[in-house]
């Protein structure tokens, strides 16, 4: 079976965060000053011979410190970074999972939002009006659905976020640190959510969370990344206490 | 090249998007939807106003008509500095949206010209009423008037794609913008008619090189004057089709690396 998403000796640097974004005054300056070569641009680099695959129906945990490259490895999936190096061959389409509320107009309703955030992700009108019912009873905000979100609690506001992304959703799902939504309850009821859609709908997905357990109790592979490079692949478990013992 | 094609392609795929970021912004302004439109079009006006003031009253100086004349340039104008200010901060402005949804950028830009499009469009039924109190010449060269404004289109896209880049790799842009604009207004035969106050031998660079200046003469022409658009009209074209061109090649080279620029 051929993997869903090939990760080839990838590699991703980033400016150094200096040098980030030049002003046109310092760049009239170098010219002023026939300085012809800027001095050379410094790169980080945020992720460095990562290899791997990902094949179909299988959920894939990515574990690691902050500011490992996690979330830039997900990013890459989901088409947001081009590789400087390397490079991914992904054969399915992938949604990410917006972090909750992200493209939300405040000033707009709910109903609104959740076309926004749909036609945003790739869907058109038509496949959103067939699971707009089920997005809004999941998110159980009753009639503030026609309310703008700005009168929204916050966890009203993850909750629509959260519900949208998971009815809303293509081959290859990308979540990222989430499975904190809303209350207690509401945190079971999405954990089941996505478990129904991991087990019963056979979706790929891709986690990446600091939360050891639900990485344990959901995915059934995992990767340790660490600066950038893979440390580890393998069975969760065995995954999971490798990096602990290392800290 | 490819690439370039490929990204017009995927702009072309995702027109629904800039319709529903064009709606959105419009349900914005238009939420209050008398006070809306009174307050998208007080800019204008105020701005008509004082020049008015300035010129007619102060310096006895203007051509007949001149409130009119000016305001059926300054609509266009407007247009014009909406999409280009708006665009210059329409991406690093949605930082956040950038970093986690891929999506051609480029509609960040487009939509933000198509809203000022739209207002632009609604102004100009504040413009039919001064029509008629200051007896322009209304004829049939109205029928110039949806030419004119897709070269105006054309040229602002390509222009707001060029100032959308700059933006994101420029940060000192919006100040410089600022004045640049104020420079390019004056420059521009709004205050002025530029066949009465252009000396005849500058008039051919002077209309060849300001892509707007035939711009806002013709628009002058068909509203007010009841003439046809000026001759140097096909300047502008060929520089909207440039512009246009070079805006879109530029945003597609850079397009790749802009989630990881902002």
């Amino acid at each position: 079976m051929k993997p869903v998403v090939e990760v080839r000796d990838l590699g991703i640097r980033f400016p150094w965060k200096a040098d980030r974004r030049r002003t046109l005054k310092k760049a009239l300056g170098d010219v002023l000053r026939l300085r012809r070569k800027r001095p050379g641009r410094k790169w980080v680099w945020a992720l460095r011979n990562v290899e791997f695959d990902i094949y179909r129906g299988e959920t894939l945990g990515i574990i690691g410190r902050n500011g490992s490259g996690k979330t830039t490895l997900l990013r890459t999936i989901a088409g947001i970074y081009r590789p400087d190096e390397g490079e991914i061959n992904v054969r399915a389409t992938v949604s990410p999972l917006l972090s909750l509320g992200t493209g939300f107009q405040q000033e707009l309703s709910g109903i609104d939002n959740i076309y926004i955030n749909g036609v945003l992700l790739g869907f058109s009108e038509r496949e959103i009006e067939k699971v707009l019912d089920d997005i809004v009873n999941f998110a159980e905000l009753g009639d503030f659905i026609d309310a703008p979100v700005k009168t929204y609690s916050s966890g009203m506001t993850a909750r629509l976020g959260f519900s949208i992304a998971v009815h809303l959703r293509r081959d290859v799902m990308l979540i990222d640190e989430i499975l904190g939504v809303g209350d207690a309850r509401f945190r079971k009821k999405s954990e089941e959510k996505l478990k129904e859609l991991i087990y019963d709908d056979g979706r790929t997905v891709v986690l990446v969370s600091h939360s050891l357990n639900s990485v344990k109790r959901m995915a059934n592979r995992a990767i340790w990344i660490d600066g950038g490079t893979i440390k580890s692949v393998g069975d969760p478990e065995t995954v999971i206490n490798e990096y602990l013992s290392s800290s | 090249m490819t690439s370039v094609l490929n990204n017009i392609r995927s702009i072309w795929r995702r027109r629904q998007l800039i319709r529903y970021f064009v709606a959105t912004d419009l349900k914005l302004i238009y939420n209050n939807k008398l006070l809306g439109y009174v307050w998208t079009l007080l800019d204008p006006v105020m701005m008509m106003l004082v020049y008015t003031l300035l010129v007619v009253v102060i310096f006895k100086r203007g051509e007949p008509r001149f409130p009119v004349l000016l305001f059926s340039a300054l609509l266009a104008w407007r247009w014009f500095t909406f999409s280009i200010v708006g665009s210059v901060k329409s991406v690093t402005g949605k930082a956040k949206l950038v970093k986690s949804v891929n999506f051609p950028k480029a509609t960040l830009p487009i939509s933000r010209v198509l809203v000022g499009l739209a207002n632009y469009l609604f102004a100009l039924i504040a413009l039919v009423p001064m029509l008629f109190a200051f007896k322009a010449s209304i004829g049939f060269q109205l029928l110039w008037l949806p030419l004119l404004i897709a070269i105006q289109l054309l040229f602002t896209l390509g222009a707001a794609l060029i100032s959308a880049v700059l933006g994101i790799y420029y940060r000192d842009i919006e100040n410089i913008l600022q004045f640049s604009l104020k420079m390019w207004f004056y420059l521009s035969p709004a205050l002025y008619s530029a066949r009465d106050r252009i000396p005849e031998q500058y008039l051919g660079v002077y209309m060849t090189f300001n892509p707007l200046a035939p711009l806002l003469e013709s628009y002058k022409n068909v509203l007010v004057r009841g003439q046809n658009p000026d001759g140097y009209i096909v300047y502008s074209l060929v520089w909207s089709l440039l512009v246009f061109a070079a805006g879109i090649y530029l945003f597609s080279v850079k397009e790749p690396y802009m989630a990881r620029d902002i």
